[in-house]
């Protein structure tokens, strides 16, 4: 439960930088690179989290310097890296069986297989993360809205982009077990989704997220319990319904606002 | 002219030596040489494309030179210390990112107040001053997008100013802004300018900026005519930086440009 809360918490935080920088798709590739490292790592017996941070560092680097050059096919390469890198962890898998976590585990998320050394792990992580975002949330903030003026304002955005693609591949690592590699960009980018949709505010949206993935995460392990489902889909479709709701919200409340405006211009009149 | 630099121009700031860079084997920029000194306040005109922001960015150390340098306050420009504001062109802004007009000054303070989401005392003062000068404190908890025009120029404006820069780059800094507003940012910068500040901007307005202003550019990729409007607003040199035929013509004392269709 504890696991589930900060994985969710962890997701929620990220997800407001990976979504404001219009790298959504990070999230997914970044998983299916990871599970290529985690399984290779397995096979050569290197620990887990190392191998596969390690792994997941270096294809965020390189995924976010393909999207800063723009050029035609840098998109289509990440994805043909990142896809053979999860073919890679599949074909290894059924080769040799050697794979130490569950299949499906590692597909869907299951908490249930989460064993000590993985909840220190998130909760190490987490508090890397919050920490990172605490300290250096002005730079964070002035690289993700405008990544070329924060450089002539003096933010050292290369290093910036380092940590956070540091912090990025060390969330997913940790949110495999819970989450699954298939279903981790959802659990990422929900939350910030849904928050941006309630907040025109950069600071409420940072805590709205990680409040409502926490809330995510907890609520939908409690149904994947219950209903007996794999956890990392409990708690998208849990994640996904909060979408909806906040959708019809903002649209209706888009629509009172709007109404109240007309009403005072006709006041104006 | 309507806006008057102070009058001892002496140490130079930034100095422009034979320049020539630009973008990936691009040459925008083209054997540019220019000298601004302490306490200028210059225009640049040029069409689209002419490199006009290329220009900023290349004060900003931002654009790859390919031959001659860029000295900035006796270094070379990767090695810049002046405090530098910078306003850039607002279509180059995510207005949907959920930033309020508060959010945005403070950004302003990041050489400062590093670390933490925080700013200090004298930081929300500074931020206080600022959005009073430039009339934004009924707005300041705005989302950017829930602006007018002017007022997007203002906070953008408060950010560069926040930290008392020494030198001011703004790029467009009066497009997309009624008459009236354009006026009263042109009045704000004069004020600066005649505190001490250096200010190098560009825009697309001949008649109600350009010409009020003590220097202008033109540039094309390099630069066409450099001085007074008085002296350089010719028919030649507008032909040859827009490829446009115009008129001049002088009214108070100032010369204007009529386009000939
Ligand atoms: N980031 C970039 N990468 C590659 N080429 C660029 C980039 N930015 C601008 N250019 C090119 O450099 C040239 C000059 O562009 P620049 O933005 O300096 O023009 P400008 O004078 O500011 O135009 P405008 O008045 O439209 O703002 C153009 O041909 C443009 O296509
Ligand atoms: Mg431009």
């Amino acid at each position: 439960m504890l696991c589930a809360l900060l994985v969710g918490m962890l997701c929620g935080v990220i997800g407001v930088y990976i979504v404001m920088r219009g790298m959504s798709y990070i999230g997914h590739g970044l998983s299916h690179a990871i599970f290529g490292g985690a399984v290779v790592s397995s096979l050569m017996s290197i620990n887990f989290f190392i191998g596969a941070s390690v792994w997941g560092f270096i294809s965020a680097v390189l995924i976010n310097l393909a999207t800063k050059k723009k050029t035609i096919g840098a998109d289509a390469a990440i994805g043909i890296i990142t896809t053979a890198s999860f073919a890679l962890g599949i074909a290894i898998i059924s080769k040799f069986k050697t794979f130490t976590r569950g299949f499906d585990a590692a597909l869907f998320g299951n908490v249930l297989g989460i064993t000590n050394a993985d909840l220190i792990a998130v909760i190490f992580v987490t508090l890397f993360a919050f920490i990172i975002v605490l300290v250096f949330y002005k730079q964070l903030l002035f690289a993700t809205f405008d990544y070329d003026v924060a450089k002539y304002y003096g933010v050292p955005v290369i290093w910036i982009d380092v940590i956070f693609s540091m912090t990025l591949a060390a969330t997913i690592v940790v949110s495999m077990q819970v989450l699954g590699v298939t279903l981790i960009a959802a659990a990422v980018v929900i939350p910030a989704v849904v928050s941006r949709l309630l907040t025109n505010n950069f600071l409420h949206m940072l805590i709205f997220s990680t409040i409502i993935g926490g809330f995510c995460g907890l609520f939908g392990i409690y149904l994947s319990y219950y209903l007996d489902i794999a956890s990392g889909a409990s708690v998208v479709l849990f994640s996904s319904l909060l979408f909806i709701i906040a959708l019809l919200y903002s649209t209706y409340k888009g629509r009172i606002t709007r109404t109240i405006n007309i009403r005072k211009n006709k006041f104006h009149l | 002219m309507l806006y008057q630099s102070q009058n001892s121009l002496s140490e130079i700031l930034i100095q422009f030596d034979s320049v020539s860079g630009g973008y990936e084997g691009e040459m925008t920029l083209n054997n540019i040489n220019l000298i601004i000194k302490k306490g200028e306040f210059i225009g640049m005109l040029g069409p689209s494309g002419s490199g006009k922001t290329t220009l900023l960015k290349s004060v900003l150390g931002d654009i790859r030179i390919y031959s001659g340098e860029i000295i900035i306050n006796g270094k070379d420009e990767y090695k810049n210390e002046l405090n530098i504001g910078y306003v850039p062109q607002l279509e180059t802004i995510d207005w949907n990112f959920p930033i309020t007009v508060r959010q945005l000054i403070e950004m302003g303070m990041i050489r400062t107040s590093k670390y933490f989401p925080w700013i200090k005392k004298e930081g929300k003062l500074a931020v206080e001053a600022i959005s009073n000068r430039l009339g934004l404190e009924e707005l300041m908890n705005r989302q950017i997008r829930e602006l007018s025009g002017g007022q997007q120029q203002r906070t953008f404006l408060g950010r560069a100013l926040v930290s008392n820069p020494d030198v001011l780059i703004l790029d467009e800094p009066t497009s997309g802004v009624d008459i009236r507003t354009k006026e009263e940012i042109m009045a704000i910068l004069n004020s600066l300018n005649h505190q001490g500040v250096t200010i190098l901007m560009t825009t697309h307005e001949i008649n109600s900026v350009a010409s009020q202003l003590p220097r202008v550019i033109c540039l094309k990729n390099s630069i066409i005519a450099d001085g007074s409007p008085n002296e350089i607003f010719t028919e030649e040199n507008f032909y040859a930086t827009y490829g446009a035929t115009v008129k001049t013509i002088e009214h108070d004392g100032s010369k204007f440009v009529i386009e000939m269709l």
